[in-house]
């Protein structure tokens, strides 16, 4: 199997292609760099040699090229770098985010100050409590879990209370939240709750997500979302990637049912 | 789903069986004279033998017939040695003999007095006379009791008529009967007429064509008692065969038969083998066959019972949770509304196929590991699951019967189906059985060989066995029989539990199910409450009185956990949840179950004097949150759903505690009058009081203060003054000081009348705590878009603790419980001022309210707290019912409606009674114990009733107390007036 690398010929190819190895290593998959010839490839090929991992140059237009090369039986996700926007922040680039609204697989968007050495040992995965999003995680193993030889991956549950979901009893805290966190990752846990821990916080998702990765000191967050990216919908991916300073892996849900994310 | 009864196909008999009858069945009504024999000189030894199998594998049988002992007992000749009883009833509906192997004993008759006796004379004389009129012979042949029998056709050719010959008696009489100008229909309406004007209220008239009778009972009263009789001891209608040969009508009557089919009767399945000329009424099978088919009907039965059938339960909505399919989000909370307990262990309801959403779990009452905050309830073995058996995919439907603690598994999908039942018995609590049968394709074939181990606790353990039989005789049909053996000091040896295993296994199957269902069903006769008017609240409200009868023991010592033992949240700890909300219940209705509560906390209560000590303190200090040693085990931290880690003081400071178990022991007395127990309860108030005395502080104006307090308002620490504290003190002190001698006595009064408690007269509200008043003024209505909520979650916890926000009945729940220690008139100012502050952010909160909304005059505003007290678990509000039940809300619901709308408790030496309902309901039928006096209240909206079984001491409103057996009052201008 194979991650597919989407490089062009911006400083945003070393990022993505250095992602890519260890996210490979997640999926127990090799990489595959895809580019679309726009405006050259020489850098392109130059940084495939250097990182020692295969080329395919395609031609046409880059969104469709690259969404059809996501499409193939062997390729298990893909990895796009994001850009500096004028006004502050980060952003999927446009050919890109026609792959990320369409795709069936995950797709990692890479910021363009990932840190040298970048690593995978723990990753903050916010559920929403829907059976849904939690699904369109379960088949996706860039966790690791199962892959011999991908090394340990902490995995830490984000759930965030908003007002509408406070409970409406608290009789004992301490044993109160006991309860409610083991039955929540019992109900949305897509992985054995033995590999999994739980952080809760009140208020909205997108005042939470970035801090409590930094707290946690994760290295990726991973998203499950409707890929609606119609204006009002998807606030927190958008949030997310615009203030976030590390890997974000978008999860399609197939359903389309998130409200949330 | 298909499998509703257990119509799982098998190899060979019976195949002209119709589906309805094509089941097994529990109990068997008949009729005698044409359907159990075709005469009474019939030769009946086979339906002798087949009766007495019956019996011995655990069924009841019941013959009702018009006839007397003489034309019965000898015939049929049976003497089953049981388990299963069989009953004769006789006459009419006026006799009922149970049989044994030593032969017919009466157990109930009807005795006309002489008045009535003189009036059927009279009516039978009286009809004679009439028909003689219209030129009609006929004769009074009998005296029967409580009935006399007239002879229409008294010609030597019908003298005795057998039955097949019914069809040309009934042409020859009703010749008869036209020649005279009359049918059957009007002569019998002539009896009717003549018993009323002989002075016979209710009389009963029926024919059998050549006669019509003229009684004061009929089969129906004997069909009401079979299946009051069968009820009482867990054999619901739906379990039961009714047999006749006369259900149709004749001669324009109603068949005799039809009288067995009573209102009590329905979902019995009824069969007619007789002739029936004008056909069945709907509802019944005609099988037709007479005697034989009906005795070959019965043989079915025992073959079904030998060869191990899964039981059935009564499918009646009224009793039943059912869950159908397996919600992978809910799976955890569905097993746990499912969960079977007998007050010693308890098995949630997981399926008996593995699935990752499911966990199958054990847990066995009062038996900890761990230490500390950290003492975890014990994990035993699992004996409801069979392991490395996946669920197949298809239809899975589970149903707990509440009325039996059965819990139903019915699996259907296109290889076959399968059903089993399993209980934990009440009877022999720590004793498990299951039965599954079905298709190979779903049903574990292997054989488990017989199995023990024990597993240690801290401090005690669990010992536990099982042994599981296979056969495979056209379907597989598995057993398992398990016994634990708990022990909250010990490790119990395996060995223990095989012996209890072998103890279960020689009692058999049947029989354990027969006692496990007889024993549910007592307790439901001491218990049950019904809303009348509202079925489906009382079906909510049976779900938590079973779970609360389920969770406590009533032998030795009852530790009860806030969530009971159906799920392993808060760790099996016991807090004021049992004292305060769990034991009136059982004081009320199972006094020994309540006792055992209270024994819990008597063996602990070295732990509390020592606690007492630590601190310097005099008498005992009970631990806010106990377990296996009576130390305190509060967790002293707690993360919070914000991500912060809060300190939790409750251990420490939510000391109220000590005066809650005082109260519970109060309250059992109250109930009970229990005087074995005084001297132990004596011991609870004496050393509860003491710590009261040396805990509280007098100030330089000789005015007593607790300082440094949590009350229920949890929201709030530490306070100085909270009234529930310091009034709960004071009742304490004022209790014991009853009971204490000299310098004590005085002092605690002295104490006790010193003792602030934030009443300010002016407004008649009490304050909640020294400084409440001062507070942020807050309504939960203008800041939470909902109630309840958890109003530290939504405004965090420093708004809640400088607002005027209550978590939970704090100052109310003084109304609740010590009514006598509030100021008079005072529960409606406290409920105008603090009902709205209350966010009920603990579930102990709404009933508490709902209550007391009724006693203060607002029923209706009480019907939607009490609503969401009863849905909780069922509906799982707060996500957490898979950590098991809300038993402090369930004890509530009952409180609610017993101490609230039924306005009923103990006052002095009578029980009170003062009914508050909706206007949606008609009434409240509740069942309790006063004074060791089973009784039944009917409340309602103006009249209030009692039957007891003794006479009993009751008041009804501010009328003075009477003393009877069976009581009437009615509401004349608002104030209660006895009525008979």
């Amino acid at each position: 199997v194979k991650v597919l690398a989407a490089v062009d010929q911006t400083p945003a190819a070393s990022p993505v292609l250095q992602a890519s190895l260890e996210i490979a290593r997640g999926f127990g998959a090799d990489v595959l760099a895809v580019h679309v010839l726009q405006d050259g490839a020489q850098r392109v090929r130059d940084l495939a040699v250097e990182n020692r991992v295969p080329l395919t140059e395609l031609e046409g237009p880059p969104g469709a090229r690259l969404a059809q090369a996501l499409e193939a039986d062997d390729a298990v996700a893909l990895v796009v770098g994001t850009r500096a926007r004028p006004q502050g922040g980060r952003e999927i680039g446009s050919t890109a985010l026609e792959v990320v609204t369409t795709a069936h697989k995950p797709v990692f968007a890479i910021p363009p100050e990932l840190p040298a050495g970048f690593a995978i040992r723990r990753v903050l995965v916010p559920l929403e409590g829907s059976l849904s999003t939690s699904s369109a995680h379960a088949p996706y193993p860039y966790p690791a879990l199962d892959v011999p030889g991908a090394g340990h991956v902490d995995i830490v549950i984000l759930y965030v209370l908003e007002e509408d979901a406070l409970p409406k009893f608290s009789d004992q805290p301490h044993h109160e939240w006991e309860a409610f966190g083991r039955e929540f990752l019992a109900r949305y846990s897509p992985w054995p709750v033995e590999h999994v821990r739980l952080e809760t916080r009140v208020g909205r998702p997108d005042q939470h997500i970035l801090p409590v990765a930094r707290e946690t000191q994760c290295e990726l967050i991973a998203l499950a979302w409707a890929q609606d990216l119609a204006p009002g919908r998807a606030s927190i991916v958008r949030d997310t990637l615009r203030r976030g300073t590390i890997p974000v892996a978008l999860v399609p849900v197939k359903a389309a049912v998130v409200a949330a994310v | 789903m298909a499998t509703k009864t257990n119509q799982l196909r098998r190899q060979a008999e019976v195949p002209e069986l119709p589906a309805e009858l094509d089941r097994r069945f529990d109990a068997f009504v008949f009729d005698w004279d044409g359907t159990a024999v075709p005469d009474r000189r019939a030769n009946a030894s086979s339906l002798r033998t087949v009766v007495e199998r019956l019996c011995a594998l655990g069924a009841d049988v019941a013959v009702i017939t018009g006839t007397h002992l003489g034309n019965v007992d000898p015939q049929l000749g049976a003497r089953p040695a049981g388990p299963g009883r069989l009953f004769l009833c006789l006459n009419r509906g006026s006799e009922v003999f149970r049989v044994d192997a030593e032969g017919p004993h009466l157990i109930e008759r009807r005795q006309a007095t002489p008045g009535e006796d003189a009036a059927l004379d009279g009516a039978a004389a009286e009809v004679v006379a009439r028909l003689a009129e219209k030129g009609l012979r006929a004769e009074i042949v009998s005296q029967r009791l409580n009935r006399r029998k007239i002879d229409l056709i008294p010609e030597p050719e019908w003298a005795d008529p057998p039955k097949a010959r019914i069809a040309e008696l009934l042409v020859a009489v009703e010749k008869r009967l036209k020649a005279a100008g009359l049918d059957l229909r009007t002569a019998v309406e002539l009896a009717l007429e003549a018993a009323r004007q002989a002075g016979l209220p209710d009389p009963k008239v029926t024919s059998d064509a050549k006669h019509v009778e003229i009684g004061l009972t009929d089969k129906a009263d004997s069909s009401r008692w079979v299946f009051a009789e069968l009820w009482r001891r867990g054999i619901g209608p739906g379990l039961v065969l009714i047999g006749g040969d006369e259900f149709g009508p004749l001669g324009g009557l109603h068949g005799s038969d039809s009288l067995l089919i009573v209102p009590e009767a329905a979902r019995a399945t009824a069969v007619s083998v007789g002739r029936e000329p004008e056909g069945v009424p709907k509802g019944v099978i005609s099988l037709g066959g007479g005697p034989p088919a009906f005795v070959a009907l019965l043989d079915d039965q025992n073959r079904r019972r030998e060869q191990g059938d899964v039981p059935l339960i009564d499918e009646n909505a009224a009793w039943a949770v059912t869950v159908a399919g397996l919600d992978t989000e809910h799976e955890r909370a569905d097993e746990v509304l499912l969960a079977l307990a007998d007050g010693r262990i308890g098995s949630n309801g997981a399926p008996l196929w593995t699935h990752p959403a499911a966990e199958p779990r054990v847990l066995a009452v009062g038996v900890y590991t761990g230490s500390g905050p950290e003492t975890t309830l014990l994990e035993a073995p699992v004996w409801q699951q069979f392991v490395g058996r996946a669920l197949p995919p298809g239809q899975l439907e589970r149903t707990l019967d509440l009325h039996t603690g059965v819990l139903r598994h019915a699996l259907v999908n296109s290889s076959g189906s399968a059903e089993a039942a399993l209980f934990s018995s009440l009877a022999q609590p720590g004793t498990v059985a299951l039965r599954l049968a079905g298709s190979d394709a779903l049903v574990p074939g292997e054989s488990a060989q017989p199995s023990a181990l024990s597993v240690e606790g801290t401090h005690g353990g669990v010992a536990a066995a099982s042994t599981t039989r296979h056969r495979d005789d056209g379907l597989v049909r598995v057993e398992r029989l398990g016994a634990y053996v708990t022990d909250a000091e010990r490790v119990p040896r395996p060995e223990e539990a095989i012996a209890a295993l072998t103890a279960a296994d020689g009692t058999g199957f049947e029989t354990l199910l027969a006692e496990h269902r007889a024993a549910w069903a007592g307790r439901w006769e001491a218990a049950d409450v019904v809303v009348d008017g509202d079925a489906e609240l009382t079906r909510a409200v049976r779900f938590a009185l079973f779970s609360l009868m389920a969770s406590v023991d009533d032998d030795g010592e009852a530790a009860v956990g806030a969530r009971g033992v159906a799920g392993p949240g808060y760790r099996g700890h016991v807090f004021w949840d049992a004292d305060v909300f769990v034991l009136p219940f059982l004081a009320a209705t199972h006094p020994p179950a309540a006792r055992a509560m209270l024994e819990y906390r008597l063996r602990r209560l070295p732990a509390a004097q020592a606690a007492a000590r630590e601190l310097g303190r005099a008498g005992a200090r009970f631990p806010w949150e106990s377990a296996g040693t009576g130390e305190d085990v509060t967790p002293r931290l707690a993360r919070l759903p914000d991500g912060s880690v809060v300190r939790i003081r409750t251990g420490e400071l939510e000391e109220h505690i000590t005066a809650d178990v005082a109260w519970a022991a109060a309250c059992y007395l109250d109930w009970t009058g229990d005087a074995s127990f005084e001297p132990r309860a004596r011991e609870l108030l004496l050393e509860t009081a003491r710590y009261w005395a040396s805990r509280v502080r007098v100030d330089r104006d000789g005015q007593a203060h607790i300082y440094g307090v949590i009350g229920p308002d949890e929201y709030h620490e530490p306070v100085d003054d909270n009234a529930f504290t310091n009034v709960m003190a004071r009742w304490n002190l004022r209790r014991a000081a009853g009971l204490a001698d000299e310098p004590e006595r005085g002092r605690w009064l002295q104490l006790a009348d010193a003792l602030v408690d934030g009443y300010d007269p002016r407004t008649g509200v009490y304050e909640e705590f020294a400084g409440f008043f001062g507070l942020e003024p807050l309504i939960i209505a203008d800041v939470a878009p909902r109630r309840p909520i958890a109003a530290d979650m939504l405004l965090g916890a420093e708004r809640v603790a400088g607002a005027q926000v209550v978590k939970q009945a704090d100052v109310l729940m003084l109304h609740h419980l010590v009514p006598g220690e509030v100021a008079p008139r005072s529960l409606e100012p406290n409920l105008d001022f603090y009902e709205p502050r209350t966010a009920h952010g603990s579930s102990l909160s709404p009933a508490v309210h709902a209550g007391l909304f009724s006693r203060a005059g607002r029923p209706e505003d009480g019907l939607a707290p009490l609503q969401l007290a009863t849905r909780l678990d069922l509906d799982d509000e707060t996500a957490t019912t898979a950590g098991g039940l809300h038993l402090a809300t369930m004890g509530g619901v009952w409180q609610a409606l017993v101490m609230g709308f039924a306005g009923v408790r103990p006052d002095r030496d009578a029980l009170a009674v003062d009914p508050r309902l909706p206007e949606a309901w008609n009434g409240l039928d509740l069942r309790l114990r006063f004074r060791g006096v089973p009784l039944r209240l009917r409340a309602e909206h103006e009249l209030v009733a009692v039957d007891a079984g003794a006479p009993v001491r009751i008041r009804a409103g501010e009328a003075p107390a009477v003393t009877g057996e069976r009581l009437r009052w009615t509401r004349v201008n608002d104030s209660w007036e006895v009525s008979s």
